[in-house]
């Protein structure tokens, strides 16, 4: 930002700025500024770099993304049982599907070995 | 698959009891290197605490030793390696069925796997993939 900017955001010369105007205008600055920032982030992302195995960013935005698309997903647990369903919830640790009978069923992330959108063939 | 991975699997499939219910075989800072090992996967083990945690859930030491030799770490480095050659993936599951595709993405808990055949995305658990070519 230029001094004239500057001067015309505050709406005076910020020399003549008082301490609390100050602190007032620095603050509006803080908030534009976290705003902007936090729109552009996936959810569940920290604001420190991180490698990819300290997050779990990525399998967030993709339930994020099917359960609000209200996508049908097929879930393979590690003993070959499969299960498909509407996703209506999840947790870091469950997936919760409507099955197509109406039942609902939570399944664990520890019993499971993979799932996929079922809206096509799955392995 | 971790042995972090892979205890947490033997913990689950004897109820899930908790640390504290292993009191009798482990003493207290065993039992911190076991909850370290599952929980922040964070891989303090050594051949002592391995011969008692195999000793706690009645598996061979060696396959306890087969999985601490395939960390986390060691997977990351495969998915990186194969990602920066374009190359497929191959992950074997517990279930021996064994999964190809492109790395899409991975994170702490899966590998968005990208089949050659078209089919939609697979989003693999980490801790389903026991293997991996050049693992151990």
């Amino acid at each position: 930002m230029l001094p004239e900017e500057l001067t015309a955001d505050v709406g005076k010369p910020i020399q003549q700025l008082t301490a609390r105007e100050a602190r007032a205008w620095l603050r509006e600055q803080y908030e534009r500024l976290s705003s902007q920032s936090s729109s552009n982030k996936m959810p569940g992302q920290s604001k420190r770099a991180a490698l990819p195995e300290a997050v779990d960013a990525f399998e967030l935005k993709y339930l994020t993304d099917a359960q609000q698309a209200g996508a049908r997903l097929t879930v393979k647990l590690f003993n070959t049982e499969t299960f498909s369903g509407r996703l209506v919830g999840f947790s870091p640790y469950a997936l919760t599907l409507c099955l197509d009978d109406g039942r609902d069923i939570t399944l664990q992330k520890l019993a499971i070995a993979y799932y996929t959108r079922a809206a096509e063939a799955t392995a | 698959m971790s042995l972090g991975d892979h205890l947490r699997f033997l913990r689950a499939m004897r109820g899930g009891p908790a640390f504290d219910a292993l009191a009798d075989k482990l003493n207290e800072a065993d039992r911190r290197k076991a909850r370290d090992l599952e929980v922040r996967y964070r891989d303090t083990s050594d051949e002592s605490i391995v011969r008692k945690l195999a000793d706690c859930y009645g598996a061979p030491v060696e396959e306890l030793m087969w999985h601490r030799a395939r960390s986390r770490r060691s997977l990351s480095d495969y998915l990186l390696a194969v990602s920066s050659e374009n190359r497929p993936a191959e992950l074997r599951l517990r279930s021996g069925e064994v999964l190809a595709g492109s790395v899409v993405w991975w994170d702490l808990a899966a590998i968005g796997l990208q089949p050659a055949d078209g089919r939609p995305l697979l989003v693999v658990q980490r801790h389903a993939v026991v293997d991996w070519p050049l693992a151990g």
